[in-house]
């Protein structure tokens, strides 16, 4: 039980105890209605004095409560008891008066010092923005000198490379991404560090520097660097004479001093992302591709072979790097040798033309019955003849190949026709080599116009080879049908093969395979490359596959459209 | 008519002298009469003074300074008395346009010298002579 409760409990009481007491009185002496009379009106005044007593207590409590409220909310200003409660209880009124105004003082003062905590928050806020933009611009300066480090570190590397020489530098700093003030103190002191390094390089770089633009300056053939973007950042003497301009403006772009370049065998213009140095750039690299460059100066025009070089870093293109020769003095003694070549072969026709005649009256005996022994030996010196006449007129039709003096004359072909022709030719060694020879001819293959002699060149030579270069019972296999757009050819053997470290310069130009050199002497090396040179000149393909010991497959794949006329001065033979 | 007079009379012309001895004797042995000569100034006199020259031989490079395209030409000329006889190109150095300018003049074929027998270019000068008499 509450206070409250004992004290209401106690007034109520103290009304109703004169009137039980009477009550009891009057029962004593036997007079019970008065006793009731008596203990009612009093049993009446209790409660009413209770309910009193307990509505003024809950008044003041409800008084308490609002004020305890206002001291939380802060609202010490209305800290006041009503007139009812200062009537009810002067004295508690004024205590609480007085707690009120002690109250709203030491909350005045709480409220100052929140004020000024909230003044050195807000100081203390801006120190920490201000810190951080401190931080920001840190880390930005860092960064910038990191990325300058490691493009001098770079550039260094490259003129190592080029100069052959090695050199240990620092590894790049890592780039701190946050840090605290102290933490950004230290960087700085890092960063100078690095500054220091980096002025080290850079001294060390224009030494560098130096020595290589004396031996770039020195070297015979032209170069030229570009930016990832295809801007210049080098450009040798030599590369400004080829390219027919005197000077360059540092960041020109690529495309002002290549425009116009050609492609040197078909002298048309090639357009600048076929370039070498643009595919470079994408990183690419591409080797040696001949190209022709007319410049007011140089109007027939200047040959040059480019190659070009991408610079990578991690893995990503940073630019590239062109070197191109001058071939135009190459040309010109490979052009005088060819033409040698052809003025000795055609020289050597006419002596290769007396052996033969006179050989072949000898054998015919026109000068009179020879013996056995004798057409043997004559035998030999015409079968010798013949394969000195077959290798100058493959060296005539290498040199007209080169020379481009051949002649093309298309016409209707019947290709499965020629096919079997060519074959028809070589039953005599088809027959003495006992090879199994099949051929699949599709009849709806479409004629083509092309020039026969060419077409019968690329067979014969392909046909000959795969009987010549297979052993005795082996098989060699001929297809012709049309493919798409074109018409394929197959020949494959069963034969030799081509070794795979000798694969790369099967159609080289007197080139012959290791293991056909070994098993047969007779050959010129110059079949293949006379193949390829005509089935290129008809804008078809040719490729192979083959294995050593297994055999051979070569495929040639020639445009419907056929060949285009030529005139030349010489036809292939 | 006598086997003599059957024989068909063919002017050889070449620079070369044993190829001209070559081809010479392979004619005869084949049933022809020859006459030889190396420039064309000699062929055009055989052809004015020896009758009935039947077939021509001849070399593109000849000695001298004119070559078998000039006796062609004057053989086809207009007027031309010789412009009958067939003509037959042996020759190793004759270039495609040069061969195309005999071929257009009437010459009746070409053959390459190292790369054909005697035998056959005699076979094929004397079915294209059938032909001719034909």
């Amino acid at each position: 039980m509450t206070i409250r409760s004992k004290a209401i409990t106690f007034v109520s009481l103290s009304a109703l105890v004169p009137c039980v007491l009477a009550a009891v009185l009057l029962v004593l002496a036997d007079r019970a209605l008065w006793a009731f009379l008596v203990c009612v009106p009093g049993i009446i005044w209790a409660l009413f004095l209770a309910w009193v007593l307990g509505r003024t207590h809950r008044r003041v409590l409800q008084e308490l409560t609002a004020r305890a409220r206002d001291v939380v909310s802060g609202n010490l200003t209305a800290f006041r008891v009503s007139d009812d409660t200062h009537r009810a209880f002067p004295a508690y009124a004024e205590q609480l008066a007085a707690v009120g105004t002690a109250l709203e003082a030491r909350f005045e003062e709480v409220r100052q010092q929140v004020a000024e905590q909230a003044q050195e928050i807000e100081r203390m806020t801006q120190h920490v923005a201000e810190a951080k933009h401190e931080q920001d611009r840190m880390s930005t300066v860092l960064m910038e000198r990191e990325y300058t480090m490691v493009q001098l570190k770079r550039s260094l590397k490259e003129l190592q490379r080029r100069c052959g020489e090695e050199m240990v530098l620092p590894e790049a700093t890592t780039v701190p991404t946050e840090h605290d003030a102290a933490e950004m103190l230290h960087d700085k002191a890092a960063m100078l560090n690095v500054l220091e390094d980096l002025e080290e390089e850079k001294s060390l770089l224009a030494t560098e520097k130096a020595k290589d633009e004396a031996i770039l300056k020195s070297i015979g053939d032209g170069l030229m660097v570009v930016d990832v973007r295809g801007r210049i950042t080098f450009l040798n003497e030599i590369a400004k004479e080829l390219l027919g301009v005197s000077f360059v403006d540092p960041s020109t772009n690529m495309s002002v001093v290549l425009k116009g370049i050609r492609d040197a065998k078909s002298e048309a213009e090639v357009s600048l992302e076929t370039l070498p140095l643009a595919q470079a750039v994408q990183g690419k690299s591409v080797e040696k591709q001949d190209l022709l460059i007319r410049t007011p100066d140089a109007p027939d025009g200047c040959y040059i072979s480019m190659t070009a070089t991408p610079i990578m870093v991690s893995g990503l293109p940073m630019g590239a790097v062109a070197t191109f020769r001058d071939m135009t003095k190459e040309r010109e003694i490979d052009r005088a040798k060819t033409e040698f070549v052809s003025l000795a072969s055609h020289q050597l026709r006419t002596p290769l033309s007396t052996i033969n005649w006179y050989a072949e009256m000898l054998l015919a005996g026109d000068a009179g019955e020879l013996n056995d022994e004798q057409r043997t030996y004559l035998d030999e010196v015409y079968q010798g003849n013949q394969r000195m006449v077959d290798l100058i007129n493959s060296l005539l039709n290498v040199s007209r190949l080169e020379l481009g003096t051949f002649s093309v004359d298309p016409e209707d072909t019947d290709v499965v026709a020629l096919a079997q022709s060519v074959l028809n030719e070589q039953a005599p060694q088809v027959k003495e080599r006992d090879i199994q020879l099949s051929a699949t001819l599709d009849p709806s293959t479409p004629h083509l116009y092309a020039d026969p002699k060419l077409l019968r060149m690329v067979l014969q030579n392909l046909i000959s080879n795969a009987i010549k270069y297979t052993p005795i019972g082996g098989s060699v296999s001929v297809k012709v049908e049309p493919s798409g757009d074109a018409i394929s050819m197959r020949v494959a053997d069963t034969g030799l093969g081509i070794p795979k470290e000798d694969q790369g310069r099967i159609f080289s130009k007197l080139f012959r395979a290791t293991n056909a050199r070994e098993s047969d002497t007779d050959g010129t090396g110059l079949g293949l490359y006379i193949v390829r040179s005509v089935v290129e000149h008809s804008d078809g393909t040719i490729r192979f596959e083959s294995e050593e010991g297994k055999g051979t497959v070569f495929y040639v794949e020639l445009p419907l459209r056929g060949m285009t006329k030529r005139e030349g001065t010489r036809t292939l033979s | 008519m006598t086997d003599e007079q059957r024989k068909k009379t063919v002017l050889v012309v070449e620079d070369e002298r044993p190829l001209l001895n070559a081809i010479s004797i392979k004619l005869e042995r084949s049933g022809f009469d020859v006459v030889t000569a190396r420039t064309v100034e000699q062929a055009l006199g055989y052809l004015s003074d020896v009758p009935n020259i039947d077939a021509i031989w001849l070399d593109h490079y000849l000695l001298g300074k004119e070559s078998g395209l000039d006796l062609v030409t004057a053989c086809k000329s207009e007027g031309s008395a010789h412009s009958g006889i067939p003509i037959f190109l042996v020759s190793n150095t004759a270039s495609a346009d040069k061969v195309q300018s005999y071929l257009k003049l009437g010459v009746n074929k070409y053959f390459v010298k190292a790369e054909m027998r005697l035998d056959a270019i005699i076979e094929d000068m004397k079915a294209e002579l059938a032909i001719e008499e034909a």
